[in-house]
């Protein structure tokens, strides 16, 4: 398809010619805004239960969260705008570890490393570098856990969130019958199974060094399609944030028109707010 | 073109990482595969919750979702029955939060947390009672989860200062003696 085309398909408004340095520097920096914001989402929720339980120390690392999103989306704050970020969420973390959600460790290691690369992380090629193999070791990480956990290359826990997930999470039960409840079919255990290559696929490119923009929307696509199915897009949006970062992308206004709404929508959980409109 | 590299970025590096920013990220990149490979081995060894603790493995089973509960002597019947789950009859915040959420599932209940659960349970002071930890389990015969009990204290008082504690966890006895002035 060529770039050119006169119908403007997903393609074409995804790479919509050069861009300025200045404009693509700003789409790394939002890139970087998007990621916080998919940490500070979880924490300004968090928030009510936080001043329910008299942790009001908590509310300043909150402020400094979104703070920070909107300091590094400046080329002059981008640097002060993670090392508040930095400051927030360590404060933040040493409260909270135990109950501490996955995508936000994944944010400790990524973003707060952006400080070191002094004002212009975003053009730094070793940040870039940190990210891909980072997202590449989560990979094969969350790969491994399944392959420890063994219930995705049988199928089982595929067919428990057909029978007693969420909404979204029942989307794949029309493939078995009711015997599943016993013994997963065929599809479930593909899918499944799927699953545990496709992430060591994906760990193993990005640590190889592969930044080819197929294969960053083929991830992007795969990214948004598990956070339907899980019910859960905090995790993805970072992911996809921080893939765009690695892959010297940035987060494009059509990406950006996805993961934010996305957030917002998170909030309530799609499961929740189909429920509600069925 | 989605065929390109974006190896050649427009955006050129503008100050190659020095050797010290090598190293540093060098280092953090190990630290990140040794900490998933603790996390592998306490994940393999049932000893946490797979969903804590930054090890990725959300989403392998379903969360274990540990719930305390509060078992109380009956006077008459002297027969042992649950208090219901609610606020105003008992109260686990700190008891939970002491033990870090319960996420390390073989860790024995500490003694600071049975004291803040009697701080914050007042109205349940010396009453024989027993403290009791449930999870969510997998099981693949049928394929479902099931709340399994599987740790239990049992608290005795002797007077009105002194209480004794005694449970099991994961195969592991534990006890302890606490000398308890209830705060004013």
């Amino acid at each position: 398809m060529s770039v050119n085309s006169d119908r403007p398909g997903l393609f074409a408004l995804a790479y919509a010619g050069p861009l300025s340095n200045e404009r693509l520097e700003f789409y790394l920096r939002l890139a970087l805004a998007t990621a916080i914001l998919s940490v500070a989402f979880e924490i300004v929720m968090d928030l009510e239960s936080n001043l329910r339980t008299e942790r009001y120390y908590l509310v300043a690392p909150t402020i400094g969260l979104v703070l920070s999103c909107i300091l590094v989306l400046f080329e002059r704050t981008g640097r002060v705008g993670v090392g508040l970020f930095a400051v927030s969420i360590f404060v933040y973390v040493a409260a909270k570890w135990a109950a501490f959600y996955n995508h936000g460790y994944l944010a400790v290691w990524t973003i707060p490393v952006a400080f070191v690369f002094g004002e212009a992380w975003w053009k730094s090629e070793l940040y870039r570098w940190y990210l891909r193999a980072t997202l590449g070791i989560v990979m094969l990480a969350a790969c491994a856990q399944k392959l420890l956990a063994g219930t995705y290359l049988d199928g089982s826990f595929i067919t428990f969130l057909s029978l007693h997930g969420s909404t979204t999470e029942q989307m794949f039960g029309f493939l078995c019958g009711p015997d599943a409840v016993n013994n997963s079919c065929l599809w479930h255990r593909f899918i499944g199974t799927f699953i545990v290559i496709w992430q060591a696929v994906v760990g193993i490119l990005l640590l190889i060094g592969v930044r080819s923009l197929l294969f960053l929307f083929v991830e992007i696509t795969f990214l948004l399609g598990a956070g339907l199915y899980a019910d859960e897009m905090n995790f993805q949006v970072l992911n996809i944030a921080l893939l765009c970062i690695a892959f010297g992308y940035g987060m494009r206004p059509w990406l950006c028109m996805i993961c934010v709404p996305l957030l917002l929508i998170d909030a309530y959980s799609i499961s929740g707010l189909i429920d509600h409109v069925l | 073109m989605f065929y390109k590299s974006t190896n050649d970025a427009e955006i050129p590096d503008h100050k190659r990482g020095g050797f010290a920013l090598k190293l540093l990220v060098g280092l953090l990149l190990l630290t990140q595969v040794g900490w998933i490979g603790v996390h592998l081995n306490l994940v393999a060894r049932e000893l946490i919750n797979p969903w804590k603790l930054g090890g990725y493995a959300m989403y392998t089973v379903p969360h274990y979702a540990p719930l305390t509960h509060v078992f109380l002597l009956d006077d008459k019947s002297q027969k042992w029955f649950e208090l219901v789950r609610r606020r105003h009859l008992f109260n686990s915040f700190q008891f939970d939060r002491r033990n870090f959420l319960h996420i390390f599932r073989c860790r024995a209940l500490s003694k600071e947390s049975i004291v803040a659960f009697m701080d914050e349970n007042q109205h349940l002071l010396y009453r024989p009672l027993v403290l009791a930890l449930s999870e969510k389990l997998f099981t693949r015969k049928p394929i479902n989860v099931n709340r399994e009990f599987y740790t239990k204290v049992q608290i005795a008082w002797a007077g009105k200062t002194l209480f004794g504690y005694q449970g099991e966890i994961c195969g592991k006895s534990f006890e302890g003696k606490v000398v308890y002035h209830a705060p004013t």
